[in-house]
C-alpha cells in the first residue's frame, strides 16, 4: 500500500516522473497545498500497518473521514441521486485537482465564477432577505396602497346593491379577496429559489407557462389603466370645479354660501346636452357671462385637453423617484375624506327609512343591481399585484397571514365608514348619490372645496407614478429594456394619454370605468390565476383533493360571473 | 528518434493549462510576460512509452519569435506522431488563426505527412450552453475544409468540463495500436475474474484507454474524476521524489485494485464481492500483466517496424 506523503517541506530540484521544469517547486502557493496535505497528515500512522487488522484501520479511518470532509463529499451512502449532483461533485473533484497545479493567484487555474455552482453563491445570511420592516408597517403600506380613488364611489356603489345586501357584499368580498391575496403570498413563497427576488408573474410562469405570465402583466396592466383613467376623470373634474370656483369668485365675488349643508342632486338640475355635463354642477354665473369662460372651460369637451398641458410634461421622466416623496399626501387625503364624510354626517344625521313610511328617506335594502357593488369591490380590494412586494420585506414573515387580515379589516372598516355613513346620512333621495359623491356638493361648499384641491394635487403627483409603472411592465414585457428608445416611450405616453383624454371626454363615469376595470382584471388577478396557481401547486405536490379543487372552480366561476354581469347593468352609469 | 506530439495554437489558447492538466505538472509561470512557450529543451513528459510531448506557441508573438519559429520548423515537424492544435474559440481574429493554422499543416505536409491531426476548439465554457454545439459545429466544418488533403479530427473542450477529458482520451485511444484487440483481451479478463468493472489507463495521464463495464454505474464522470484523484495522488508522492506503483481501496461494498500494468499502462479492477482476498487478487492481476505484455511487445515490434 502506498503510505501518504506526511512531510510538509518541499523538496524540489529532484528530477520526478513529471516534474517539468525543475524550479516549480518552491513556487507553488503554500497555502493551498497545505490545505491538501493537512487531510493526508491526519493519517499519522499508514492505513495498514502490521499488528493493526485492516478493519479497524478503514472503521479509524471512516470516522476520521466524516468529520473531515465537506458536505457534499459521498463519504456516506447519501442518495444523491440527481444527474445534476454528479457534475457537480465533477466540478469540484476538478477544482481541487487544478488548484493544486498552480499557485492560488494563477488566474489559468482559478475557478471562473460560471462553473461555482449557483448555491454557491448564496450563502445562508444572503438568502434570508427578512428586512426590517415590521408588523405594524406592513399593514399600513397595504392600507395604503389598497386605499385609492374607489373611495369616493362607494357610497354610490353600496347604493346600487343596496344598504343591507351592500354591507353583507362587503363583508364576503373582503373575505374573498383576502383569502386569494393570501394564496398570493403563499405561493410566492413556494417558489422561492435561490434568492431570487420574484413576483407573482413569475410564479405564474413556473407553474402555467408563458400564458400565465403574460395573462398575469397583461391584466396587472389593464387595472392600472382603469386606475389612470379613472384619475384622469378625477383630475379633469376637479380642475374644472376648482377653476370655475375661482373664475367665479374673482368675476361675482360675496356671490358664494360657504359651508352650506346643501346638497345637491345633480340628476335633476338642468343641464344642456351639448354642455355636456351629465352629472355636473350648475354654476351661479348669470347666463350673460357664460359665453367665453364657459365655452372654452366645459368639464367634459374641453377640460380633458387642458388637462394634458398640465401631465404631460411630467410622464416623460425617466425616473420617478421625485413622485414617490409625495406618497404621503395619498394617506392624507384618505384621513381627510373619512373626516369630511363624518363631518358632514353629523350635520346631517341619519336619514334612513327601511319601512317606506314617507317620512324619511327611503332606502333599498337589497337590489338586483348588486354586480356594481361586487366590480367595484373587485378594484377596491385589488393589491394582488403589490401584496408580494409588500410583504417581502416583514422581519416576520410568518405573520404574513396575520398582517394581511389586519390590514383587510382595517381597509373593510374604512370602506364601510365612508360608504356607509355617507349612504346611511344623505339626506335627500338616495338615488342621488353620484358615483363622484364631491359631485353632490356644489363648489361654493369649503370642505368639498378643500377636497377638490387636496384630490387634486395628490392625484397629480401619484399619476405620473402610475404612468411609469404602467410604462416599465409594457416595456419591459413587450420589450426587454425598460427604455427601449424615446420615441417608444413618448408614442407610448400619447397613446395612454389619449386613451384617457378619451374616456374624459366620452365617458366620464368613474363608476363605470371602475366597475369593468375592477371585474376584467379580478376576473384574472383576484379569482383566476391565484386559485389556479394553488390547484397546480397542490397536483404536483399530490395533494389535489376534490372539496379543494371544487371549492377553487367555484371562486372561479365567481369570478367569471363577477365579469359577466357588469355588461348586464351598462345603463346604470 | 522518438516520435513527437507536437501541441500548438496561438499564445494564451490554453495549452499550458491544458499540458499541465493532463499530466499533473505543476503549471510554469505565466509566460505571457515572459515571451512565448519554447519549451522542447524541457520536456520530459513521455507518453504512450515511446512519445515525446512538444508545446509550441503558434502565431501571434513577436517578429524575433517568428523568425525561431521560421527557423526551426523543419526540426520541429520532423517526426511528428500527433499534431494537436488549439484554437480559443473566443479568438477574435479568426482569419489570423487559420492563417497560422495552414502553415503547420504545410509543414506537416512536408516534414510529417502520416502524422495524425487532431483540432481542439478551447475554452468552450465561456460559450452559453445552448449555443455550444452549433458555434462547434461551424467550426469543425471550416477546419475540416481547410485542412484537405489531410484529415483532422475536432473536439470541443473546456477544462471545466469533462470535455478535454473525453478529446484526450479519444486521441489516446486512436495512438494506441491494435486497440480493438486490447479490449477484447480485456473483456475477457474481466470476466474470468468476474469484477464489476475493468479499467485501462494510460500510464503518465491517467487518461481511460479502455475499459470493460459488467456491472452498470450511475456516474459518467468516474473516469475523470479518478484519473484526477490519482493524479493529485502522484503530485504528494512526487514531493518525496517517491513514485506511485500501486493502491488499493476497501469498504464494505467493494474493493479496488490500481496497479502497474504493462510499460505504458495502468490498471484498475473494481470488484463488489469484497470476499475474495487482495491477495488473489493480486495474483490474478499479475498473470494477466503477463499475457498483455506480451500483448504489447508485439504491437511495439509491429510498430517499428512501420
Amino acid at each position: 500500500m502506498a503510505a501518504a506523503g506526511q512531510d510538509n517541506s518541499f523538496r524540489d530540484g529532484k528530477v520526478d516522473i513529471n516534474a517539468d521544469f525543475p524550479e516549480n517547486g518552491t513556487n507553488n502557493g503554500a497555502s493551498i497545498q497545505d490545505v491538501d496535505l493537512l487531510d493526508e497528515e491526519d493519517d499519522r500512522k499508514p492505513l495498514a500497518s502490521p499488528g493493526r487488522s485492516p478493519n479497524k484501520a478503514i472503521e479509524d479511518d471512516k470516522s476520521r473521514s466524516r468529520s473531515r470532509k465537506p458536505f457534499h463529499y459521498p463519504t456516506n451512502r447519501r442518495t444523491s441521486e440527481e444527474l445534476d449532483s454528479h457534475s457537480t461533485l465533477a466540478t469540484y473533484n476538478r477544482y481541487r485537482y487544478y488548484s493544486r497545479l498552480a499557485p492560488p493567484d494563477d488566474h489559468r487555474m482559478r475557478i471562473p465564477d460560471h462553473i461555482v455552482p449557483a448555491t454557491l453563491f448564496y450563502p445562508p445570511m444572503f438568502v434570508d432577505q427578512s428586512g426590517k420592516q415590521g408588523s405594524l408597517i406592513t399593514i399600513f403600506s397595504i392600507w395604503n396602497t389598497m386605499m385609492g380613488t374607489s373611495l369616493l364611489s362607494m357610497p354610490w356603489a353600496l347604493g346600487q346593491a343596496g344598504f343591507v345586501l351592500g354591507l353583507v357584499i362587503m363583508v364576503v368580498m373582503a373575505g374573498l379577496t383576502l383569502y386569494t391575496c393570501y394564496r398570493v403570498i403563499k405561493s410566492v413563497e413556494g417558489v422561492d429559489q435561490e434568492g431570487e427576488v420574484l413576483e407573482f408573474s413569475d410564479v405564474c410562469r413556473h407553474y402555467l407557462g408563458r400564458w400565465g405570465e403574460g395573462c398575469s402583466v397583461f391584466f396587472s396592466l389593464s387595472a392600472l389603466l382603469g386606475a389612470m383613467i379613472v384619475y384622469w376623470v378625477l383630475m379633469t373634474n376637479f380642475l374644472y370645479n376648482v377653476v370655475s370656483f375661482a373664475y367665479e369668485n374673482i368675476n361675482a365675488p360675496g356671490n358664494e354660501t360657504s359651508a352650506s349643508t346643501e346638497v345637491l342632486c345633480p340628476l335633476n338640475s338642468s343641464y344642456t346636452p351639448d354642455n355636456g355635463n351629465l352629472s355636473g354642477m350648475f354654476h351661479m354665473a348669470t347666463p350673460g357671462d357664460d359665453d367665453t369662460f364657459h365655452h372654452v372651460w366645459e368639464r367634459v369637451k374641453t377640460v380633458p385637453f387642458f388637462l394634458v398641458i398640465l401631465v404631460f410634461p411630467l410622464l416623460n421622466f425617466k425616473s420617478p423617484t421625485f413622485f414617490t416623496k409625495f406618497n404621503a399626501l395619498g394617506t392624507m387625503s384618505v384621513v381627510y375624506l373619512v373626516v369630511f364624510v363624518s363631518v358632514k354626517a353629523s350635520q346631517w344625521g341619519i336619514h334612513l327609512d327601511f319601512s317606506h313610511t314617507g317620512k324619511d328617506v327611503d332606502v333599498t335594502v337589497a337590489s338586483v343591481y348588486f354586480p356594481i357593488l361586487t366590480g367595484t369591490l373587485s378594484l377596491a380590494f385589488f393589491i394582488h399585484n403589490a401584496a408580494v412586494s409588500i410583504c417581502r420585506n416583514q422581519k416576520h414573515p410568518e405573520n404574513n397571514g396575520r398582517d394581511l387580515t389586519i390590514a383587510y379589516i382595517c381597509v373593510m372598516v374604512t370602506y364601510v365608514i365612508v360608504g356607509a355613513v355617507f349612504y346611511a346620512s344623505f339626506p335627500k333621495d338616495k338615488d342621488c348619490i353620484e358615483d363622484n359623491l364631491l359631485n353632490n356638493f356644489s363648489n361654493t361648499d369649503t370642505l368639498a372645496f378643500v377636497a377638490r384641491v387636496f384630490l387634486l394635487f395628490q392625484m397629480w403627483t401619484v399619476f405620473p407614478l402610475l404612468f411609469y409603472i404602467f410604462r416599465l411592465q409594457f416595456m419591459h414585457t413587450l420589450f426587454g429594456s425598460t427604455y427601449p428608445s424615446l420615441v417608444h416611450v413618448i408614442v407610448l405616453n400619447l397613446v395612454l394619454v389619449g386613451v384617457c383624454v378619451i374616456f374624459a371626454r366620452f365617458l366620464p363615469h368613474i363608476g363605470t370605468i371602475i366597475r369593468f376595470s375592477g371585474a376584467f382584471c379580478g376576473l384574472a388577478y383576484i379569482f383566476t390565476l391565484p386559485c389556479l396557481v394553488h390547484l397546480v401547486r397542490l397536483k404536483q405536490a399530490g395533494r389535489l383533493t376534490w372539496p379543494t379543487g371544487v371549492v377553487h372552480g367555484f371562486i372561479i366561476l365567481l369570478g367569471l360571473a363577477n365579469f359577466v354581469g357588469q355588461f348586464f347593468f351598462l345603463n346604470k352609469t | 528518434m522518438k516520435k513527437k506530439v507536437l501541441l500548438m495554437g496561438k499564445s494564451g489558447s490554453g495549452k499550458t493549462s491544458m499540458r499541465s492538466i493532463i499530466f499533473a505538472n505543476y503549471i510554469a509561470r505565466d509566460t505571457r510576460r515572459l515571451g512565448a512557450t519554447i519549451d522542447v529543451e524541457h520536456s520530459h513528459v513521455r507518453f504512450l512509452g515511446n512519445l515525446v510531448l512538444n508545446l509550441w506557441d503558434c502565431g501571434g508573438q513577436e517578429a524575433f519569435m517568428e523568425n525561431y519559429f521560421a527557423s526551426q520548423r523543419d526540426n520541429i515537424f520532423r517526426n511528428v506522431e500527433v499534431l494537436i492544435y488549439v484554437f480559443d474559440v473566443e479568438s477574435r481574429e479568426l482569419e489570423k488563426d487559420m492563417h497560422y493554422y495552414q502553415s503547420c499543416l504545410e509543414a506537416i505536409l512536408q516534414n510529417s505527412p502520416d502524422a495524425k491531426i487532431f483540432c481542439l476548439v478551447h475554452k468552450m465554457d465561456l460559450v452559453q450552453e445552448d449555443q455550444r454545439e452549433l458555434i462547434f459545429r461551424e467550426r469543425e466544418e471550416d477546419l475540416q475544409r481547410l485542412s484537405k488533403p489531410l484529415d483532422c479530427t475536432c473536439f470541443r473542450t473546456s477544462i471545466w468540463d469533462e470535455t478535454l477529458y473525453k478529446a484526450w482520451s479519444s486521441i489516446v485511444y486512436q495512438l494506441i495500436p491494435n486497440v480493438e484487440q486490447l479490449e477484447t483481451n480485456l473483456r475477457n479478463f474481466a470476466e474470468v475474474i468476474d469484477a464489476d468493472e475493468v479499467l485501462l489507463f494510460e500510464r503518465a495521464t491517467f487518461l481511460v484507454i479502455s475499459h470493460c463495464q459488467r456491472k452498470p454505474h450511475r456516474d459518467v464522470h468516474r473516469f475523470e474524476k479518478i484519473s484526477n484523484i490519482i493524479k493529485q495522488f502522484k503530485l504528494s508522492c512526487s514531493k518525496l521524489a517517491a513514485s506511485f506503483q500501486s493502491m488499493e481501496v476497501r469498504n464494505s461494498a467493494f474493493a479496488a485494485f490500481i496497479d502497474i500494468f504493462t510499460s505504458n499502462t495502468y490498471v484498475m479492477v473494481i470488484m463488489s464481492d469484497t470476499s475474495i482476498p487482495s491477495a488473489a487478487m493480486l495474483i490474478n492481476i499479475k498473470n494477466a500483466r503477463k499475457h498483455f505484455e506480451k500483448l504489447e511487445g508485439y504491437n511495439n515490434a509491429q510498430m517499428l517496424l512501420k
